[in-house]
Formats: C-alpha cells, sequence, structure tokens
C-alpha cells in the first residue's frame, strides 16, 4: 500500500508540530490553561495564540475565560471533534510508520 | 530580484534559477513546524500525554507500603478484639465479647484507624516523590491537583456516613462503606494516573459490597481490601513500571 493514501488521512490542521503538541495535552486531560501550554511548549505568546485559534476555529477546541487576581486566564478543553480528529490523525501516523518499517 | 554578490559568478547567478531555489526555501521554511517522521511525531506525543495528562509519579511501592500498614493494624485489632482471622464474627460483637463493654470501641477505632492512615500515607508520598524525582516528572501539576480533586469527594463523603451511621450506634456496615467508597474514589482518581489503579477500585467495591451481605467478615475484608489487595497492585505496578526503569 503507498504512503499516498495515508497523506490523505492526515489532518492537515494537526501537522503542525505546535498543534498537534496541544492536542495531546489536551486530549490527555481536562481544562489548560495558557500558561500551562506556555510552560509546557516552550512558545511565545503570540504564537501559541495563533495556533491555538486555529484550532478554536476548527471547533477543536472550546476556551472558557476565568480570572486569576486582575489577569484574564484562558483555559481549553478538547470538543468531542478535535478528539475524533485527533485520533484519526494518530492512527494515520501509526499505519505509516506499520507500513514503512 | 537582486542576486546576491556571493554568487554573482556562479551557476545560481542564472536569475531564473535563483528565484526558484528562493521559492523553494520559502517552501522548506514554512514547513519547519510540521514532523518529517511520523515516527517523531508518535514518539512526542506519547511523551507529552505522560507529562501533563497523568499523573504517572505514583510509586507501586506506595502501594506496597499502605498494604502493610492496613495488614499490621488489622493485626492489632484481631489481637485487641481476641478474634482469629475468618472467624465470621463481627466486630462489635467480639469486642463486647472481650471487653463487656464497647464504649471503648469508637475511640478505638477511630484513632487506630486515623494512625494508619496517616502512617500510609506519609509512607505514601516518600515513595512517590522520591519517584518523581527519579523520573523527573512534577508532583504538582493539573492532573495531580484534579486527581486530588476527584478523589477527596468520594472519600469524605464515605468518611462522613460511617460517621453517621455510628451516631445512630450502627456499626455493621462500616467496612462495606469504607471499601465502597474508596473503591469509587480510586476510579474517580483513575482517569488521571495509569489504567490499573481502576481494577483495584473495582475489587475494593465488590469487596466492600460481599461484606455489606456478610458483616461479619468486616475486618477480614478490611485486611484483604486495604492490605493484600493494596501490595498485590502495587508489586504489580512496581514491577511492571519501575523496576527496570
Amino acid at each position: 500500500m503507498s504512503v499516498k493514501k495515508y497523506l490523505n488521512q492526515l489532518d492537515k490542521l494537526l501537522d503542525s508540530r505546535v498543534r498537534l503538541a496541544v492536542m495531546s495535552l489536551l486530549v490527555a486531560t481536562d481544562w489548560v490553561d495558557f500558561t500551562t501550554f506556555k510552560d509546557e511548549l516552550g512558545l511565545s505568546d503570540g504564537n501559541l495564540a495563533s495556533h491555538l485559534r486555529k484550532l478554536e476555529e476548527a471547533k477543536y477546541v472550546e476556551l472558557r475565560k476565568g480570572f486569576v487576581g486582575r489577569k484574564t486566564l484562558t483555559s481549553y478543553r478538547v470538543t468531542e471533534l478535535g478528539r475524533l480528529s485527533f485520533q484519526k490523525h494518530v492512527e494515520a501516523l501509526a499505519n505509516m510508520v506499520r507500513n514503512n518499517s | 530580484m537582486l542576486v546576491p554578490k556571493e554568487i554573482q559568478y556562479t551557476k545560481l547567478a542564472n536569475p531564473n534559477l535563483f528565484d526558484l531555489l528562493c521559492i523553494a526555501k520559502y517552501f522548506i521554511m514554512s514547513s519547519v513546524d510540521t514532523y518529517s517522521d511520523p515516527q517523531e511525531a508518535l514518539a512526542d506525543i506519547r511523551s507529552l500525554m505522560s507529562r501533563s495528562g497523568r499523573f504517572l509519579s505514583l510509586s507501586g511501592l506506595s502501594g506496597i507500603w499502605a498494604g502493610v500498614c492496613a495488614l499490621v493494624a488489622v493485626t492489632f485489632a484481631y489481637m485487641k478484639a481476641n478474634i482469629l482471622p475468618f472467624s465470621g464474627v463481627d466486630y462489635y460483637t467480639a469486642f463486647y465479647r472481650q471487653y463487656q463493654s464497647v464504649e471503648a470501641i469508637e475511640p478505638y477505632v477511630f484513632t487506630s484507624g486515623l494512625i494508619t492512615m496517616v502512617v500510609a500515607v506519609i509512607g505514601a508520598l516518600f515513595f512517590t516523590m522520591r519517584r518523581s524525582k527519579r523520573t523527573g516528572y512534577t508532583l504538582w501539576n493539573s492532573a495531580s491537583r484534579s486527581m486530588l480533586i476527584n478523589m477527596l469527594v468520594p472519600l469524605a463523603a464515605g468518611g462522613l456516613l460511617v460517621i453517621a451511621h455510628w451516631y445512630h450506634g450502627d456499626y455493621g456496615y462500616s467496612a462495606a462503606i469504607t471499601l465502597i467508597f474508596y473503591g469509587l474514589c480510586l476510579l474517580a482518581g483513575g482517569r488521571y494516573t495509569l489504567d490499573e489503579i481502576r481494577y483495584l477500585g473495582y475489587c475494593e467495591i465488590a469487596l466492600g459490597l460481599f461484606t455489606a451481605f456478610y458483616p461479619g467478615y468486616g475486618i477480614d475484608a478490611w485486611a484483604i481490601g486495604f492490605g493484600v489487595l493494596h501490595i498485590v497492585y502495587g508489586m504489580l505496578m512496581y514491577f511492571r513500571y519501575e523496576r527496570n526503569a
């Protein structure tokens, strides 16, 4: 079976290292706040925010705004669609590995 | 496009070729954010999921320690009421037979239970902290916080229910309630740590329900549930995940 077939199954949105990392963190837990992402992934605010926005626009994550003292702190949670897409993407990756080795 | 001086006299000086190279370079640069090797992607996913989603520092040795504490405490309880394991005499009756009064039973069970719990928790914390230092996972993260909150709710509910039963002079269901609610507490916490803890939870609940029907074996069920099962679970986890790590 050609690799091409699997390439089609890969999720374009989850091709990005950052977005894949964000989703990996989210599917394993519940709400994750912005600061935790930043610490865990070592990214700048702007970069991280733009990736999170893309995931949010695709309805892969939902967000909740809270307050820590006076500052707003946004938390994110994976949606059902996001979880499904992530699973499909990981499965496609695993298939690629399995059929290439 | 302006060709840089360094490559003016080389083959690359061909403006068309240079443009092409620039475009190619652009695509390479823009794809830095993606994985070229799916295996690498999978490895990263795995490590990220384990790092912050789940609380993985819980040591099997903590389970063994808690189990040993429980067995020691239960042994003292057997001796105190002068009964043998699996005699089928409920603790309340045995206690009365030994002392002709049951006034001392509440403070005795309460203090010995409390001491056992404190010693077990301190030891469990020690082994888990040691493991977390070795593996480099943080002990206090969002996973362990959620785990603690989710576990405390059924645990506190069960504890208060036992106290309510005592308040009404009913001792028969103490073992059943503590085992069942402890099992529920493990199920609630199971979402945040390795899956195996859920099986321990199911066993505790089954054991609790059994002793709800046969209260005479309450103290034996305690010994099995809090002692033997903890040790079995702890050894299983230790040999599966820690010994070679």
